[in-house]
């Protein structure tokens, strides 16, 4: 079994009198595609903005490498390896794709404020090796063609390629995805699909997704966490989580996301 | 640097032999805009960040310029540290404000400038209160630069220098750090970019060439009041970037154009003084709601007609 590459130990999170999250533990290990799920408004979006220091828990904590996130910076995340996707996409508009795919290498760039300013030849080597970088990532997502357009013309499931390509150019050990096939079609998220499971397999890199489409998690997940009002209700491999989920589905009553689907 | 270059570089520096007196003062005049224009795009246009309180820093440049060159330290050396006051102080008041988002900083450097204003005004034995201050003419070695058509070259140099320099930020990293925090600062956030920091890059290189701009204007006029630095000159500021474009270092140079040459043009209009901060709060409005990218957009538009 490959080793523990990142974990959140008894992470709870309020909203007043909410509680958000509720003394939630897990732990990713190094090149699985883990999901997390549960019916909407269970949390999983507040595990990813708690990750990212968008909110600030109440207690517990999220280990990576040795470090803990929450004593990091907000950006540090980042340059810890961490890349994500959102809900709603949060793109850089009024950009290129191009743009947007250079300003996702940022914590890569090693030149300084003084070599950049002058534009020496280190950084003007550094800049080529850039835009290399967002031309191939683009290109692996078939955003080749597009690559000069403004974001605010591309129609979503574009954006959500983009957005998915700008947390790979930053060169994440983890990437976090936020209904990553939320809006698309079905030949939209088969191509996700795809690309979520070659991510793990050429890229080497570990992928944590939230999602609704039960039939994708179940077909690219490696093991899944099952939240409800905060609270792990279960664990496993996907087969495994789906009988307990019945199990729960019968004495809860069905919710959305839990209830058998095909 | 490619051959072609040669050419309007030529003409610029030509410019003092075919306009004199008045018309290179009024030359003069945009350039030092010119760097008003490209500092305070950098923090609105690049970063989003809006500031009406430049005038503030401008104010601080002219009379650190002044008193340095006054003291006997060498322009070359007073004219950076005229940069470089504004650049401090940006920090300082940076600390607190930047923390502040949109419309509240822009409500909170009114008060900066407002403040600087007001103790400028009062410490009459240092700035003169209303009566103002003379400045020398600024001395390189040998050399002095008494005229304005002397005084062109120096601020060619520097409206190039910093063109330059501005132009190696905008197109490398901390250039594009400042888009992202314009368009997402969670976006920005989540790709290792440090939003205070970054905010605070670009406000403290914006007071910088403001700084230096102020240095400028005191030696050009050789004489500086502080009643001149009021609020409506960081209106003024603000306007030259909207109504030339925004996030553009073309637009920085035809919106200083604009809002020197328009008003000297008016001079002797009755009443177009008065008006003044109306017109350009209508302009403002007008280009925000119809041309929101500027003068250099509007260029581009027509350009694209043409070739339909």
């Amino acid at each position: 079994m490959s080793e523990v590459l990142f974990q959140i130990n008894h992470l709870t999170k309020k909203f007043g009198g909410l509680i958000a999250i509720n003394d939630f533990s897990m732990e990713i290990r190094e090149g699985e595609i883990l999901g997390l799920i549960g019916p909407n408004g269970a949390g999983k979006t507040t595990v990813f903005n708690c990750i990212s220091h968008f909110y600030k828990p109440d207690a517990g904590e999220i280990l990576m490498g040795g470090n803990n996130l929450l004593q990091l910076k907000p950006h540090q995340v980042a340059e810890m390896g961490i890349g994500r996707t959102f809900q709603n996409i949060e793109l850089f508009g009024n950009l290129t794709v191009r743009e947007n795919l250079l300003i996702g290498q940022h914590r890569l760039i090693r030149s300084g404020f003084f070599s950049t300013t002058l534009f020496l030849k280190r950084c003007r080597e550094e800049e080529k090796r850039v835009l290399e970088r967002a031309e191939e990532i683009g290109v692996r997502l078939g955003l080749g063609g597009i690559m000069d357009s403004l974001i605010s013309g591309l129609p979503l499931g574009t954006r959500k390629l983009v957005e998915l390509a700008r947390a790979l150019v930053l060169e994440p050990k983890l990437v976090l995805l936020d209904e990553p096939v939320a809006g698309m079609n079905p030949m939209e998220s088969e191509t996700l699909a795809r690309v979520i499971t070659e991510i793990r397999g050429r890229l080497g890199i570990t992928v944590f997704l939230i999602e609704h489409d039960m039939g994708l998690v179940m077909r690219i997940c490696d093991r899944l966490y099952v939240l409800h009002y905060g609270k792990k209700i279960a664990e496993g491999i996907p087969a495994e989580v789906r009988r307990k989920a019945l199990v729960i589905a019968a004495y809860l009553g069905q919710e959305g996301d839990l209830a058998p689907q095909g | 640097m490619r051959i072609w270059w040669v050419v309007p570089m030529g003409i610029l520096f030509a410019l003092p032999l075919f306009f004199r007196g008045y018309y290179i003062y009024v030359i003069d005049l945009v350039g030092i805009y010119v760097v008003i224009g490209l500092g305070l795009n950098l923090l609105t246009g690049y970063c989003g960040q809006l500031s009406l309180g430049h005038a503030a820093f401008f104010a601080l440049g002219a009379f650190t310029s002044a008193y340095l060159t006054i003291g006997g330290v060498p322009f070359l050396v007073a004219l950076p540290a005229a940069g470089a006051a504004g650049a401090v102080m940006a920090y300082l008041v940076g600390i607190p404000v930047l923390r502040l988002r949109l419309i509240f900083l822009a409500i909170s450097t009114v008060g900066l400038g407002i403040i600087t204003h007001d103790v400028l005004y009062n410490l009459k034995g240092f700035t003169g209160g209303a009566d103002g201050m003379t400045v020398p003419k600024p001395k390189l070695g040998p050399l002095v630069f008494k005229s304005d058509e002397s005084f062109f070259y120096i601020v060619a140099v520097v409206v190039i220098f910093l063109s330059f320099l501005l132009g190696n930020i905008t197109r490398t990293k901390a250039g594009r750090a400042f888009l992202a925090i314009r368009e997402s600062e969670r976006a920005a956030t989540a790709a290792g970019i440090d939003v205070p920091r970054y905010k605070m890059l670009a406000f403290v290189i914006s007071a910088f060439y403001t700084g230096v701009a102020g240095g400028l204007y005191a030696h050009l006029t050789a004489y500086i009041n502080v009643t001149a630095f009021d609020i409506l000159l960081s209106v003024t500021f603000l306007s030259m970037i909207i109504i030339g474009g925004v996030a553009s270092i073309p637009g920085s140079i035809l919106g200083a154009i604009f809002v020197v040459v328009v008003p000297e043009a008016l001079r002797d209009v009755p009443g177009a003084k008065d008006i003044q901060a109306l017109v350009y709060g209508l302009l403002m409005g007008f280009f925000i709601i119809f041309l929101p990218g500027g003068l250099v957009s509007g260029f581009s538009r027509l350009k694209g007609i043409f070739k339909k």
